[in-house]
């Protein structure tokens, strides 16, 4: 089977939805092509190209403002008139989200459904992953991401089989209050080697 | 008059058919995002290098300062696939330094904590939805934006077409 995979981060290196894309691939043990594609970076002809030559897409994103990262949402209207006529590609979908709770990727979840409405695309799978920021603290499937590796394995099987089911919540193998505490350190800590304190980070600005 | 900050992906002269004598009435902000501006980059360099403002140095990057000058953000969006235009959204991606990176618990969820003490609500008008679920996606969507920028109150209506519009502000 041909699957493609494409990165809705904007970020050029070190996303979380490229991480998580790689540890998806990793354990897809199908004989299986894999295509590489950018949203921030790569056209929407190319996109496109690899799309229609796949049985299988999947789009990892992170969560902007409740909803879709506005990059992508731009090249999801590119590529609607391409898809339209398109029969035969199944979407899985990967969301995640500074928060800790994942229920908070429904509603870009519920958006992509709606792209796949109006496109030839067939609905697959999502995965809502929460505490997206410690996603890439562990290997998939170790520590804090046991439960991310166990939905994984779940949505594997899907993908091998282009089924369609019911979205997968994922909290991390962690506490809300400890993460909560070490996002706090971890944002002093980024402060700090820019020469910024705890009370230089919560400055309000006034127009100049 | 509280003060007002449009946000909204309409032609030149139908912004000005709408907002015109509300904008000379008062000192209310009209910000267009047409052309769209620059996306996010994901950097969070809003919190932790330049806290409070956008590192990308456009027209947008005094946006969540505006913000935090108004009691009311009025938004008009064309709705695609429930939520915001691109457009828009690129504009409302690069509000978040208008909040602290830090978290709370607001109704069990998790949240960013507030920049500035004030008050705010919210008012959307989705035009030219395809879909008949995007007014559910559209009415969540609109809630998390409040919840998560802490304004007390919000509104959401949807209008077929972007003619409808006029009687928003009538």
């Amino acid at each position: 089977m041909n699957i493609t995979y494409i990165t809705g981060s904007p970020k050029k290196k070190g996303s979380t939805s490229r991480f998580l894309l790689e540890a998806l691939d990793q354990k897809i043990a199908a004989e299986h092509q894999a295509f590489w594609a950018d949203s921030a970076f790569d056209s929407p002809d190319s996109i496109y190209d690899f799309m229609r030559q796949s049985d299988a897409v999947v789009i990892a994103f992170p969560l902007y403002v409740d909803s879709i990262p506005s990059h992508l949402i731009r090249l999801m209207e590119q590529l609607e008139p391409m898809l339209k006529d398109q029969r035969g590609i199944t979407l899985y979908v990967i969301v995640n989200c500074g928060f800790y709770e994942a229920e908070q990727n429904h509603i870009a979840i519920d958006m992509m459904k709606c792209w796949c409405k109006q496109t030839g695309l067939i609905w697959g799978q999502a995965v809502a992953v929460g505490a997206g920021g410690m996603a890439q603290a562990a290997p998939v499937g170790t520590g804090p991401s046991t439960n991310l590796g166990k939905a994984f394995d779940k949505l594997v099987l899907n993908i091998e089989k282009l089924d369609s089911r019911e979205t997968l919540d994922i909290t991390p193998n962690f506490p809300r209050f400890l993460y909560k505490t070490m996002a706090q350190i971890g944002w002093n800590t980024e402060g700090k080697k820019n020469g910024l304190r705890r009370k230089d980070l919560k400055i309000r600005r006034d127009l100049q | 008059m509280s003060k007002y900050l449009i946000i909204h992906d309409l032609q030149e002269d139908k912004a000005k058919e709408l907002f015109g004598k509300m904008q000379e009435a008062s000192d209310s902000i009209c910000f267009s995002t047409i052309p769209a501006v620059k996306p996010c980059l994901g950097c969070f360099k809003c919190w932790t290098k330049t806290p409070g403002k956008c590192i990308i140095a456009d027209r947008n990057s005094d946006l969540p300062i505006q913000l935090a000058q108004c009691e009311k953000m009025i938004i008009i969006s064309r709705q695609v696939y429930g939520g915001y235009s691109p457009e828009v959204k690129a504009s409302i991606d690069r509000m978040i330094p208008y909040l602290l990176p830090y978290f709370r618990i607001v109704n069990g969820e998790m949240h960013h904590t507030m920049r500035y003490d004030k008050e705010l609500s919210i008012h959307v008008h989705f035009y030219g939805g395809k879909l008949e679920e995007e007014e559910a996606i559209g009415r969540k969507l609109v809630k998390g934006n409040a919840v998560n920028l802490g304004a007390e109150q919000y509104s959401v209506s949807f209008y077929p077409s972007v003619s409808e519009l006029k009687e928003v502000f009538s």
